[in-house]
């Protein structure tokens, strides 16, 4: 799902950077709220989102699929958390990896930093709180819903290129959603679904007071 | 699945510490090391955009070309780094170029037999043109990694007026990844070590998400340890200020040909328009 440089044209990228910095500046404040030892947990849980979009997991047809966590994030700790840990993960794959490209950066962000976490987590908060869904189930739900979603939005953006800024992705909506989600919805998303619900079921069952985590985050110090 | 789950495991570590952390280039003494960390990440800021905007195969050869100079004048041996280039470009680069080919109307250069299916020459250069301006910005962002060390880049985004806190998040999940990675990489050698024969598709998931699991849980225990440990070396909740920053005549010289760069890219975009 990382957009290389060179996929997007300019004008879609300069509209993603003008997106992303009222949601940067939101979460900005939502990390200003923060108690000062939560900034390092913050720090090395960036690390952990890193490890896990790193994590290459065997997929239905013989290759290998990598999930985001923004919904193991957003679940264990807040969907805004996994903003500022998606932003600085895909700076970093961006720069010293060369996984996604600086121009195409801020629609990376947007699409795995905001879109898939935000939609995998009040997905999970509905289904848990509305429909009285188990916790692990609706996890693996929420994390299906959020990656393919954002798969969706991703898929969105490359086929708009040829309509407004030919040369660039040159297939449009039709070639371009559908390929994105049907790959998502077959292979990553199921992938997604059950490493999310198995990382909430491990950590329910061996550390259930770190579900708390969220209540705790919301303490400002 | 289980063995395939180590060896990504593995390789992301074995990657990790050879590539970036190892900063094998970075330490040397060579014409871009020397440079500025704030000139040289807004000179890769606008080299990456111009890139991006370029649409004529032979400006953009040009532009493919002056990194591979730089990596030469950087003491980067050029193999390295044309393979460090191309290492990410094939897989997903490959798959929107390549249809390219044959879906891009226009004069047939050949035709696949039994298929049916004709390359145009229009879609061959179309896919020519996608694949080296892919290459060419991803040259300029590894060049960068290549002769920048981590502390300088960090001193440079805060000379740049990043917040604080972003700065000490980045700066703390840059040094854990290959802790939290060892620690994963271990779990999963222990649980294999109990386990007779391979897994199937689904165990192998929920085996993936137990260890990210535990994961998250030694992260949540480590990042306290952290937060005390720091407060033990006299942390005050500040980041450090970008300090023996200077801005020299290389720096100028590397800000002057981005410049000349910028303007070729204007002058020959309206020329071959």
């Amino acid at each position: 799902m990382h957009i290389p440089d060179g996929y997007l044209g300019p004008y879609t990228c300069a509209l993603f950077y003008i997106v992303m910095i009222p949601i940067w500046y939101k979460a900005f404040r939502w990390l200003k709220g923060l108690k000062p030892q939560q900034v390092p947990l913050l720090g090395v849980l960036t690390a952990f989102a890193f490890l896990v979009m790193m994590y290459n997991l065997p997929v239905p047809g013989g290759t290998t699929a990598h999930i985001v966590g923004g919904t193991i994030i957003a679940i264990l700790i807040d969907p805004w958390a996994a903003t500022v840990s998606l932003t600085i993960v895909l700076l970093i794959q961006a720069l010293f990896f060369g996984d996604g490209g600086i121009t195409s950066y801020a629609a990376n962000v947007f699409n795995m930093g905001v879109v898939l976490p935000f939609v995998g987590y009040y997905t999970y908060r509905f289904l848990t709180k509305r429909v009285g869904l188990d916790e692990v189930i609706s996890a693996g739900i929420g994390a299906y819903v959020g990656i393919v979603t954002a798969a969706t939005v991703a898929g969105t953006e490359l086929g708009i290129q040829p309509y407004i800024q030919p040369g660039y992705c040159p297939y449009t909506l039709s070639v371009s959603v559908p390929a994105m989600a049907i790959a998502h919805l077959l292979t990553a998303g199921p992938a997604a679904a059950v490493v999310t619900g198995a990382v909430v079921w491990y950590v329910r069952k061996s550390r259930p007071d770190l579900f708390e985590m969220r209540k705790i985050l919301r303490t400002r110090g | 699945m289980g063995g395939l789950l180590e060896s990504t495991a593995r390789e992301v570590l074995e990657f990790t510490t050879e590539a970036v952390f190892s900063e094998r280039y970075a330490r040397k003494n060579g014409l871009l090391q020397r440079a500025d960390p704030r000139v040289k990440l807004l000179s890769l800021l606008t080299l990456v955009t111009v890139v991006v905007s370029l649409r004529n195969i032979y400006v953009i050869l040009f532009f493919y070309t002056v990194p591979l100079v730089f990596a030469f004048l950087s003491h980067i041996r050029v193999s390295d780094f044309i393979k460090r280039v191309w290492f990410f470009i094939p897989a997903f680069t490959g798959l929107i170029a390549v249809p390219s080919i044959f879906m891009i109307p226009g004069r047939p250069v050949f035709t696949i037999p039994f298929t049916g299916w004709s390359a145009s020459w229009e879609g061959l250069t179309w896919a020519v043109l996608f694949t080296l301006r892919v290459a060419t910005a991803v040259s300029y962002a590894i060049l960068f990694t290549m002769t920048t060390r981590w502390k300088d880049f960090v001193s440079a985004l805060t000379s740049l007026r990043v917040p604080g806190a972003v700065i000490t998040i980045t700066t703390l999940a840059y040094r854990y990844i290959f802790l939290l990675a060892k620690l994963l990489l271990d779990s999963m050698h222990a649980r294999r070590s109990r386990l007779a024969g391979d897994l199937g598709l689904v165990e192998s998931w929920k085996e993936a998400g137990k260890h990210m699991g535990a994961t998250f849980i030694k992260a949540n225990s480590l990042g306290e340890e952290v937060y005390y440990a720091m407060l033990a070396r006299g942390y005050s909740n500040e980041t450090l200020r970008s300090e023996g920053l200077k801005i020299e005549k290389t720096d100028y010289a590397l800000a002057v040909f981005t410049l000349i760069l910028l303007a070729l890219a204007v002058v020959t975009t309206e020329v071959f328009r």
